[in-house]
Parts: structure tokens; sequence; C-alpha cells
């Protein structure tokens, strides 16, 4: 029945008091709602960081491993390299040994460095000269020494000298140096 | 759903007002779904909605939201037309002027829209739900009466009286009479021998034309005339000289009793009051038998719904005037727009 001239005006079951409570539940929820998505992002963020720090500290552990490898092998160059140079510097030392044992009268033609030995080549005005000036030093580092004498057309006398070491001395020696 | 909730959850909270003639008369009613949690009147010394009238109200309706404020419409342009046809309507009332509305498909009631306007902006402080016509408030008081007599139906208020006809449920005739406008128009032509009723149209016919006058029609018109001495006016006005004369002795013997001169005064507005309603009353039923519009029938009973508390010298008027039987029922109008309200919601 509508029996009024005009209509009654629509009740809300909302009442201002009612809208001001849902306005204040709603702003607490959307920030709620904004704080649970925020550290739903972190989490998901440190999580990824998490990851992404584990796969870089497994890149960094293989690293690791590889340089230590390398430090290894560098390591045993750098050790083959002294010893090279010790090798060289002892062989330099040996040489320059050999050319201060050459008395001035007498001229080596050639000279073979062996690893147990030494072979000379050379001309000597005659057999003392030899005998006195450059065997005498010669037996004195080498344990076995030959020579052999064969006359030039000057009348000075080639030689060849060869000069051995014992192996077992030899042996003990590269230990040491070891 | 929510508003299901809500009546559960809130009161709902019925505002009836009704404006008497200086004053605002508001009743509250606090409804817990189907039962009365309180009620209260209060009447207000004011034309106005003021500050204490808002406080009023809000005292019963700022702890719900559902609440419902009503007011019986005090426009003086309204009444109650005799059909429900758009067509017919047109013989009673100004469609496009007027807010109208049907009760059953039988009769309508109306009322102008710019006093509706003006009732909604003088009440717009507390706003409106409901606007009804008093003739629906007429119609549903004495439902029991209307369904089963041809009767005048009348409700009293303090400063107007809706009156309606209805044969059976059917209204024959409506009119809302404003008693102050009524009462300055009745004083102000006393002494014009009560002929403001007749129209220019009816002195033009009823004019003579002189040419066409010869003896015997001037004979015949006398025979006229001399009906006219058994007029009930010319009686009932001196009934009313010795109704007067009767009040006078009786003010003389006041007077001497005491020098309370307001006891007087009062004795002459309520008699004032109660002649100003039955002369009302009475020009409403010459209207309803000589207007051509509405189906004249003999009437020979009156029921009132009283909201203000008529003397018995209405009664009296009534039955010895216009030889009515009168029924008197008192009405509580903000308990019958309460109530109006409430069905509205179903």
């Amino acid at each position: 029945m509508t029996y009024s001239y005009i209509n009654p005006r629509t009740k809300s079951l909302i009442t201002s008091e009612l809208k001001l409570l849902f306005i204040f539940f709603f702003i607490t929820i959307i920030m709620l709602l904004m704080t649970y998505l925020f550290l739903t992002y972190k989490n998901y963020s440190f999580k990824q960081e998490h990851i992404d720090i584990k796969k870089a500290k497994q890149n960094l552990t293989t690293n690791l491993t590889k340089m230590n490898e390398d430090i290894k092998f560098i390591e045993k160059q750098s050790s083959v390299s002294k010893k090279i140079f010790t090798q060289n510097t002892v062989l330099k030392d040996s040489i320059t040994n050999m050319f201060d044992l050459v008395p001035e009268r007498i001229t080596l033609s050639e000279a073979k460095l062996l690893k147990n030995g030494l072979i000379l080549h050379g001309i000597t005005p005659n057999k003392d000269v030899y005998n006195f000036m450059l065997q005498a030093p010669l037996r004195s580092i080498f344990h076995n020494t030959y020579s052999s004498f064969y006359p030039a057309q000057n009348g000075w006398l080639f030689f060849v000298s060869k000069n051995y070491i014992e192996e077992d001395e030899i042996s003990e020696d590269d230990l040491n140096e070891d | 759903m929510l508003d299901k909730i809500g009546s559960f959850l809130y009161h709902k909270v019925f505002v009836n007002i009704y404006i008497k003639d200086d004053s605002i008369n508001i009743y509250v009613e606090k409804n817990s779904s189907k039962t009365l949690v309180l009620s209260d009147e209060k009447n207000f010394k004011t034309n106005t909605v003021d500050e204490n009238i808002i406080n009023y109200i809000n005292s019963f309706t700022k702890d719900t939201p559902y609440f419902y404020i009503s007011i019986l419409d005090p426009s003086t342009t309204q009444g109650a037309a005799p059909t429900c046809e758009h067509i017919e309507i047109d013989k009673f009332y100004d469609k496009a002027l007027s807010k109208y509305g049907c009760y059953k498909n039988k009769w309508s009631y109306y009322t102008s829209k710019y006093d509706l306007d003006e009732v909604n902006s003088n009440f717009r402080e507390i706003g409106l739900d409901f606007i009804f016509s008093p003739f629906i408030i007429l119609a549903n008081f004495f439902q029991d009466k209307i369904d089963s007599n041809l009767s005048i139906f009348l409700l009293i208020q303090e400063s107007s009286i809706a009156l309606s006809i209805f044969d059976n449920s059917n209204l024959l005739f409506a009119q809302y009479l404003n008693l102050k406008n009524e009462f300055e128009s009745e004083s102000f032509s006393i002494d014009d021998d009560n002929d403001d009723e007749i129209t220019l149209d009816e002195v033009q016919e009823e004019s003579i034309d002189l040419d066409s006058v010869d003896v015997d029609d001037s004979l015949d018109d006398l025979d006229v005339f001399g009906d006219i001495e058994d007029l009930d006016s010319i009686e009932e006005i001196d009934e009313f000289t010795d109704v007067d004369d009767e009040l006078e002795e009786e003010d003389i013997a006041l007077k001497n009793h005491s020098n309370k001169n307001h006891s007087l005064s009062e004795s002459e507005e309520l008699f004032d009051e109660d002649y100003q309603m039955f002369s009302a009353v009475q020009g409403s039923i010459k209207t309803f038998y000589e207007d051509e519009k509405y189906n004249s029938e003999f009437i020979e009973s009156i029921y009132i719904a009283d909201s203000i508390g008529v003397s018995g010298d209405l009664k009296s008027y009534l039955e010895e005037e216009i030889f009515l039987n009168v029924y008197i029922r008192q009405i509580d109008l903000g308990s019958e727009i309460s109530k109006l309200a409430q069905v509205e919601l179903k």
C-alpha cells in the first residue's frame, strides 16, 4: 500500500558512525594487506637473494678450488723454474770454473758438458803443461779422468780429456738439491 | 537481507507529526519487531521546526537508522474525489497542480503540489518520509462503518475538518474545511443574508426579464417568495438568537458570580468554535445536495472522529438543526498516523 504522497527515504543499516567504523576497518585492512604484501614480496626477494648468494657462494667455492689448483700448479712451475734457475746457475758457475781451470797456454777447441762428466778437446804445447796445469785440477774434481794425445802439424799436441763423476755421488747430490 | 538483519539489531522509530492551530504535536513510537517498546507525545508551541523539535526527534532517532517521520498533510487545498478515473478526476481538481493517490481503486485523494513542496521545505531539517491525507486516516479509522453505511464522516482537528460522505464504502462527496478561513469568511458575511453562495450565473438565471413579465407571472413569483418564508435558515437564525440570549444570560450570571472575565471568553470561544464547525459542515452538506457533480443521497447519520474533544454543543446542533444521528468517537491522531506509516512499510 502506498497512501503517502511521498516515498520514504532509503534507510540504510550503515549509520554515519558505522560508516566511520567501516572506513577505519577498511583502512586498517588495507594497511594490513599492504604490509602482508610488502612482507611477502620482501620474503620472496630475500629468498631469491638467498638463492643468488648460494649460487654465488657455489661459484666462488668452485673458483676457489680452481684457483687453489692453479696456485698449486704455479707453485710447482715456480719450483721447477727455481730448480732450472739453480741448475743454470750451477751450470754457469761450472762453465766459469771450467774455463778458469784452463791455463793460458792451452787452447780449447771443443767442450762437452755431460750429466756425469766433461769432455774437452784442445791443443797443448806439450804433455807436461797439460798434465800439470789442467789434468791436476780436473782430477781433483772428477773421479775418473782419461786423456789421449795426438800430434799437431806445428809440433803441438791435440788432446782429448774425458772426465767422469761416479753415478752414486751424482744421485746423492740431486737428492740433496731437491 | 540487510534490512532483515537491521530490524533485528535496531528498533523502528515512528515519528508522527500533526500541526495544530498554533503548535506542532509530535507523537513518537518505538517498536521492536512487532511490539511497542516506547511511546511519547509532546506539543511544541511553535509553527516552525526549531531546535527543541530537532533535539526531541533526535533523542529518539539517534540510536537507529530505521526511523520514519510522518506528517498529516496540513495543506488547505486538499480533498478527495469519488473517482479514480483519470478522465473524471479533472471534474474535481487540477491534475497538473495536484499530487494524488487512489484508495482501493474506489476514490482518490489529492493535495496541492505547491503545498506539498512547502511542507517538505518547512520540515527539511528533519526530513519527511510520509505525508498522509486526513481522508486516508478517516477512511481507515471508520473502516467498519464506511463499509456498511450511508453517512457523513468527519475528522475534526483544531483548525480544520476533513468531511467525507460514504455510501457503502463508495465516496460520494469530500471536502477539506479550513476553519480559520471559514470563520473569517463567515464573520465577514454575517450581514450579507447568506447570499454569498449564489453565483453570478444563478443571479442572471433568476433575474427577471422585464419585457417578458406579465401580471400572472408576477403573482406566481410572489407564491414562490411565500415558500421562502419556510426556509430552515430563518428558523436557524431564530434559534441561534435564542442560544445567544441564553449565553448572554449565562454570561451575566457568571459576571455576577465572579470577576474572572477569562471564563466568559472561554465559553464564548467554545461556542464560536462549535458554531463555526457546525456552519462549515452545514455548508458542505448544502454543497453536496446542490452540486450536480455529486450523487446526492439523503443522509441520516454522521460519524465524528474527534481529535480535540469537541463539546456537546456541536452534537446538539447537528442533531437539532440538521436532524442527524450523531456518533462521536475519540481519535488519537498520532497513533493513527503511526499505524498508517507501519502499514505503509509492510
